[in-house]
């Protein structure tokens, strides 16, 4: 008799024995289940680097991580369709795993209806513990750019040349925010936001949008335009799990040499590089963890302009960045994708076109450096690449 | 609409107190900064509420000279994590002039009312 090919394998599975809850948060009730299928399963927290979970609260499932104690995730998923999602996160799972994406996948799901706080407005769970500091977004960053100037002696000026860069560049954008070049000394002088962070170390906020289609190499052998290849992709959460945060590294540590490792490519092959600019450190911090340069020598990286297209030793942004083109929706991740395809294609403006880009790596962040993030790290290659 | 959040009750009691309490597992023995009521190591809910000393060290700070909420009108103000002495390293404010604020300089826990962040103050010297 043939075997069944076999996408992947349920091993652990429990059902909460109660119908009514009554002394217990959202996210204890998705603890306990989780940690009960575990168990069925015989794995720990440490265990698992795939996570499947809808409609949490706060910051989705990077904030359940967190709670549940889960530190080594490569892949994540918040797939919402209502009660279909379940399933949904099943053939997910199935799929991340026949990938080679993960391979211990933990999908959960808990809510407290009969109480009103579901997950339409319950707070995430550290929310109780943090809600009350007032830490914006820009804090959270700064508390980051802090603690690499104690240990490394990054300057503001050293930031202030990622700004300065995408200005640069920006000035040929016709859609951009803010297309004026800017100097150092522009950065350093504007209004600080929350210390050391300036105004002109800080993205836009825009409304807008944007989409990919990915096609299939099937598809592509009869698709007559130009394509670029995903090469290899990785992800990480970072999080204070116990309370251990590490403000000097972000997710793009681990997302990056996944993306690399899939694609056989390393740092020294890349050409053009979109580097989410959310704050001027979250460039600095990633162009470090992607191994561009050594942990603690990201300021020195970016100095004499060498993020500078199109002569500079790793062009970035060229679109402006979020720092001067485009944000929407606080997401910037779509629009550094879409950049890094201009590149690729030789459709990026003349001016900051890249000569021959063949290979590009697009980093994302999301969340908050300064607290919890997810990173995710692709690399793009040209038709010909 | 609220939920029952044992966990946190007891946290925001014992701040209340100038206590600083966090929750310790009885069968792996670390100690968990947030406090869970099950233990995200070995999973067990035999935890137990440790009294802390409330000292620590300030690990980064940011002066927010930008507050939103309540804290839209509020004068620069200096969050930080402080990393306990216990080890876990936690987000809170310090009692400080903002220009005074140092990182690797030693603080105290203040008890606070219900509505307030953990707090910290530097310790004299």
């Amino acid at each position: 008799m043939n075997p069944r090919p076999v996408l992947a394998r349920i091993a652990g599975a429990y059902e909460h024995p109660q119908r009514r809850i009554t002394d217990a948060t959202v996210p204890e009730v998705i603890a306990e289940v989780a940690y009960a299928a575990l168990t069925d399963a015989g794995f720990g927290p440490a265990d698992v680097d795939g996570f499947f979970c809808s409609q949490v609260p706060g910051l989705g499932n990077v904030a359940m991580a967190e709670y549940l104690g889960l530190t080594e995730l490569s892949y994540l998923d918040v797939t919402e369709g209502g009660g279909a999602s379940y399933p949904m996160h099943v053939g997910h799972a199935a799929a991340a795993i026949a990938a080679g994406k993960c391979r211990i996948a933990l999908v959960a799901m808990g809510g407290l209806p009969l109480s009103g706080a579901g997950w339409r407005g319950a707070p995430g769970p550290e929310e109780p513990y943090e809600g009350n500091v007032g830490l914006t977004t820009p804090a959270g960053y700064a508390l980051a750019a802090q603690r690499h100037r104690y240990e490394f002696g990054s300057t503001a000026e050293q930031l202030a040349e990622i700004k300065v860069a995408a200005a640069h560049h920006a000035q040929h954008n016709p859609h951009a925010v803010l297309r004026k070049p800017v100097t150092v000394e522009d950065v350093i002088n504007s209004p600080l936001i929350s210390d050391p962070l300036h105004r002109l170390d800080c993205c836009v906020t825009t409304d807008g949008g944007g989409a990919l289609v990915i096609i299939s190499e099937e598809i592509a052998r009869q698709h007559p335009d130009r394509t670029v290849k995903i090469l290899g992709h990785g992800e990480a959460v970072s999080h204070a799990a116990m309370g251990s945060i590490d403000l000097i590294t972000t997710g793009a540590a681990r997302s990056g040499p996944r993306a690399f490792d899939e694609a056989g490519l390393t740092p020294a092959d890349v050409d053009y590089a979109s580097i989410y600019d959310s704050f001027t450190i979250t460039v600095l911090l990633s162009l470090e963890d992607l191994g561009f340069c050594e942990k603690g020598k990201g300021g020195q990286f970016v100095a004499d302009g060498h993020l500078q297209a199109p002569d500079g030793g790793l062009p970035f942004n060229t679109d402006g960045g979020g720092l001067c083109n485009n944000h929407p929706d606080m997401r910037g991740g779509m629009i550094r994708t879409i950049e890094a395809v201009r590149q690729l294609r030789g459709e990026a403006h003349p001016a900051v076109q890249v000569p021959d880009a063949r290979i590009a790596v697009v980093q994302g962040h999301g969340g908050n450096l300064g607290t919890r993030s997810a990173a995710a790290t692709v690399i793009l290659g040209a038709e010909d690449a | 609409m609220s939920t029952v959040d044992l966990i946190h009750d007891h946290w925001r009691r014992a701040l209340g107190e100038g206590r600083l309490e966090l929750t310790g597992c009885l069968d792996c023995d670390r100690i968990v900064g947030y406090p869970r009521s099950r233990c995200p190591y070995c999973m067990t809910d035999q935890v137990q509420w440790r009294r802390l000393s409330g000292r620590g060290r300030i690990h980064s700070y940011t002066v927010n000279r930008r507050g939103t909420g309540r804290y839209l009108d509020a004068d620069p103000f200096v969050i930080a994590y402080v990393e306990l002495d216990e080890g876990p390293r936690m987000l809170a404010h310090i009692r400080i002039d903002p220009e005074q604020t140092e990182i690797g300089s030693r603080v105290e826990v203040v008890a606070v009312g219900p509505d307030q962040p953990l707090t910290f103050t530097p310790v004299p010297s």
